[in-house]
């Protein structure tokens, strides 16, 4: 059932600053008709109202939201994942992002991987310096448009696997 | 301008003036052109055309569609009581 609705969550971000700045985690808000699903929250901007545009298949435009990027969700994550992490050394991270979408059906979260050096490691949120970042799924896999930006911080609860590499 | 639409306040900094808006795309204008409904914040209303945001970051504008006026069907003030915060 759809709802009018206020989403509030947290996304990853980046920046090319040459100096680390603030990284807290800002807190977004998405306005639409939004549905809970499993794992993801869809809240649609824009809708159809006649039948041949409103099909629950797609998605006119508006977000896919993971529900770990929720704000309530935030602060819960697997602790274990991220204690033995070495500041500075190079970690590869698979994450999942947040989808804009435009007129097509509706998709997965996106599953990214970002591989750069762990400048901190923070109460609930990564930065990484000198990363990449490659959408792996859906297919095909390709640079994020901001792959190459000199930080990116990635909140704790939408990882879905780190580890340290050579 | 569209008598459907009443005048709301709208000021240049995000506030929270939410609104259902029934509109049709310009491109679309024949005889069966689909309707679609957004739902957002009310950013500028003028004569020509109305700001309607989907998204923001502390106050920061992220997505939002400008609508014609002469493209808008209806627009109504949604209480915020009937929103449901999903947090």
């Amino acid at each position: 059932m759809e709802k009018l609705s206020v989403v509030r969550f947290v996304d990853a971000y980046s920046y090319n600053d040459e100096q680390i700045q603030d990284t807290e985690l800002p807190v977004h808000r998405a306005f639409g008709w939004a549905e809970k699903r499993d794992q993801m929250v869809v809240v649609r901007f824009i809708k159809g109202v006649s039948s041949e545009v409103d099909n629950p298949g797609n998605l006119v435009q508006g977000l896919i939201i993971p529900k770990t990027n929720l704000v309530s969700e935030s602060k819960k994550f697997d602790h274990n994942l991220f204690d033995g992490l070495r500041a500075f050394s190079k970690i590869s991270i698979k994450w999942s992002d947040v989808v804009f979408v435009d007129n097509t059906k509706l998709p997965n979260p996106s599953i990214m991987i970002t591989e750069g050096i762990l400048e901190k490691n923070e109460e609930d949120r990564l930065v990484l310096k000198n990363s990449k970042t490659t959408r792996m799924q859906p297919l095909p896999e390709r640079r994020h448009h901001n792959s190459d930006e000199k930080y990116w911080i990635i909140p704790k609860s939408v990882v879905l696997e780190v580890k340290e590499v050579k | 301008m569209n008598q459907l639409i009443p005048k709301f306040y709208s000021g240049n900094e995000p506030h929270n003036l939410f609104v259902e808006v029934s509109f049709v795309l310009s491109a679309e204008k024949t005889e069966n052109c689909h309707i679609y409904k957004c739902f957002g914040v009310l950013l500028e209303e003028s004569d020509d055309l109305i700001r309607v945001m989907f998204s923001s970051e502390n106050k920061v504008l992220n997505d939002y569609r400008d609508i014609k006026t002469e493209d808008i069907l209806n627009i109504k003030a949604v209480d915020p009581d009937n929103i449901e915060v999903i947090n």
